[in-house]
């Protein structure tokens, strides 16, 4: 087991899918459930490369990272560190729809609990007012549903429609 | 060019969400909304039909009652006649006349109590009948008959309806006892009524089982909280027991116990408030709420105060705590003349609109609801007996048939309608 002061010395390197390397803290990376484990389990030597992630959103799956791998250390020094990130996770998750997704998807395959959570909580508000063709279009969704199934559906659960 | 490729490809995924991701989304969105995206796609469809979600939705959304159960009060009896979505901004509750002609039919229902947006009721329209129904989803399942009571003297009967968190059940309590005569209500010394209560399990047990009695007997409407079904004790049995007015059905060890609490004065009713049990001690001039903040310690916190001007309703009802809404803490007081809200902030009283009503005076309301999707179909063991198969449908069938196919008796086809309709022609109170 390392120390924490050579923890946080040691940098690892994750390579997105678009070939561009980050060097970061293992603090930071370790928010990671993920690449967590592949540490513990010592198979991070080289760089880490991440299929399913691409330059744009990592950097800024990292910067959430790094804010949080921050937070839990300097918990003593602010008298309320929760209402401080809290409001610093609203201007961070305050971004445009294609990169909201993005993230979701990345910390869902990252495995950043937390990160999803709030990218999770950012979608619903987004969707809670809207209509079912809106949602198809912001999510790029296809109706699938043939005119005989949506009759069909209406018949069996009319409870949906009123 | 692969980068926008790779782009197209992540944009397509999200069509296909993991279903985890589209679970943790949906759980967040108000009851209206989920079932509004149930025609975006297939996928979303069954994502939000699978029970696992609708259960998770109903524990994870936001937990405020979105309306009230009115009853109507005729010939002592209390029929369940319908919900209005409570408008909290404009302070008014909306019944319509619609609903007022299914309601006041020559059988009525009668609500036994509601949980995690489930309702009980009875209906002595061909012999007892015990229903619990998911008015949302329009799920019912008919309750095996219980026991026939084998009773000379006439009896007062009382039902209680809970979930067990432990097994993540549902049970009906279902207890009766010989009526006390007018005499007997006088001689306090002879006390040896006795008691008898059965428990069904809504999908674990086939039959009723008989459960042990208690010396003082439950009366009047139940309140489900703290993971126990209580009831306020046969007021025959109160002398002498100043702090010992409340029983209580413990849902996971099927037991009555004696829920020990403050003295309240002579007049007091119960509630269900944020999930705790809690108490409308009426005084002159003044209701203090208590609440049971922790039910293994038995600790009681006085938690407000509202002044009121009619201490005691015309007809002999005191008036009834209701509901409470944690958010801004609006206290909704039923009081001789009507609902009030009350705001313990701000000190502030307001009466609430009823509209739709032909005489306010008549109706009485019983209990706050909060609408889910809780299905029937997950508590229903298929692997048990005969006899609850007959009973239950498995979970494709449940949430794929409309009601009247679930209905096995017959006869309650057109009374059930009735209800639901009444139900869905308010709305069905999803906000």
């Amino acid at each position: 087991m390392m120390s924490l002061a050579a923890q946080k010395e040691k940098k690892i390197v994750l390579r997105s899918s678009d070939g561009e390397e980050f060097e970061v803290e293992v603090a930071t990376a370790r928010q990671s459930k993920m690449i967590s484990n592949m540490i513990n389990d010592g198979c991070v030597e080289g760089s880490i490369p991440l299929f399913n992630v691409d330059a744009r959103t990592l950097a800024k799956v990292i910067e959430y990272c790094r804010r949080h791998a921050g937070a839990t250390r300097i918990l003593d020094e602010y008298d309320n560190p929760n209402e401080e990130i809290k409001s610093w996770d609203a201007t961070y998750i305050d971004v445009h729809q294609t990169i909201l997704y993005d993230i979701l998807q990345a910390a869902d395959y990252l495995e950043i609990k937390d990160l999803l959570d709030l990218a999770c909580e950012q979608v619903a508000n987004i969707i809670r007012g809207k209509h079912v063709e809106e949602i198809r279009n912001t999510f790029n969704i296809k109706n699938d549903f043939t005119v005989e199934e949506e009759k069909e559906i209406r018949k069996q659960h009319p409870w949906l429609f009123e | 060019m692969a980068r926008e490729n790779s782009r197209i490809k992540m944009r397509l995924q999200i069509e296909n969400a993991p279903r985890d991701i589209l679970f943790s989304i949906l759980k967040r969105l108000p009851l209206k909304s989920v079932l509004r995206f149930c025609c975006v796609s297939k996928y979303w469809f069954n994502v939000i039909m699978d029970p696992d979600f609708r259960i998770l939705h109903f524990f994870q959304s936001p937990s405020e009652p979105t309306a009230l159960i009115l009853s109507q009060r005729k010939l002592l009896r209390e029929n369940v006649v319908s919900m209005s979505p409570l408008n909290r901004k404009h302070h008014k509750v909306h019944v319509s006349d619609n609903a007022i002609s299914h309601m006041v039919g020559s059988h009525p229902f009668n609500l036994v109590g509601t949980c995690n947006g489930l309702l009980c009721f009875t209906s002595f329209n061909q012999g007892e009948s015990i229903y619990v129904g998911n008015p949302i989803t329009r799920e019912l399942v008919t309750l095996p008959k219980p026991p026939k009571i084998a009773s000379p003297e006439p009896c007062t009967l009382v039902y209680g309806f809970g979930f067990d968190c432990l097994t993540k059940k549902y049970k009906v309590v279902r207890i009766f006892y010989p009526t006390p005569s007018v005499q007997q209500r006088f001689i306090f010394e002879n006390l040896e009524t006795h008691m008898t209560a059965e428990v069904y399990t809504l999908g674990a047990t086939g039959s009723w089982k008989a459960v042990q009695g208690f010396n003082r007997h439950p009366f009047g409407q139940p309140v489900f909280a703290n993971g126990a079904i209580h009831w306020v004790v046969h007021p025959r049995f109160l002398l002498g027991h100043r702090n010992h007015r409340i029983i209580s059905f413990d849902i996971s060890k099927d037991e009555f116990i004696a829920t020990p609490h403050p003295v309240f004065a002579s007049t007091f009713s119960i509630a269900e408030l944020r999930g705790c049990l809690s108490v409308a001690d009426i005084m002159s001039d003044l209701i203090r709420v208590w609440v049971l903040k922790d039910h293994i310690t038995n600790h009681w916190e006085q938690e407000y105060i509202v002044p009121i001007n009619h201490p005691r309703s015309l007809d002999g009802r005191f008036p009834r705590l209701i509901s409470i809404y944690e958010q801004n803490e609006v206290l909704l007081i039923w009081l001789q003349d009507g609902l009030y809200s009350y705001e313990p902030r701000t000190l502030r009283r307001k009466m609430l609109k009823i509209s739709g009503f032909p005489t306010w005076l008549d109706w009485e309301v019983c209990s706050s609801f909060r609408g889910s999707l809780v299905p029937l179909g997950a508590y229903c063991d298929n692997g048990c007996g005969e006899k609850d198969a007959a009973y239950f449908v498995s979970d494709m069938e449940l949430y794929s048939r409309p009601i009247s196919a679930l209905v096995c008796e017959q006869e309650n086809v057109g009374r059930s309608k009735a209800l639901i309709t009444c139900f869905s022609k308010n709305q069905m109170l999803v906000d």
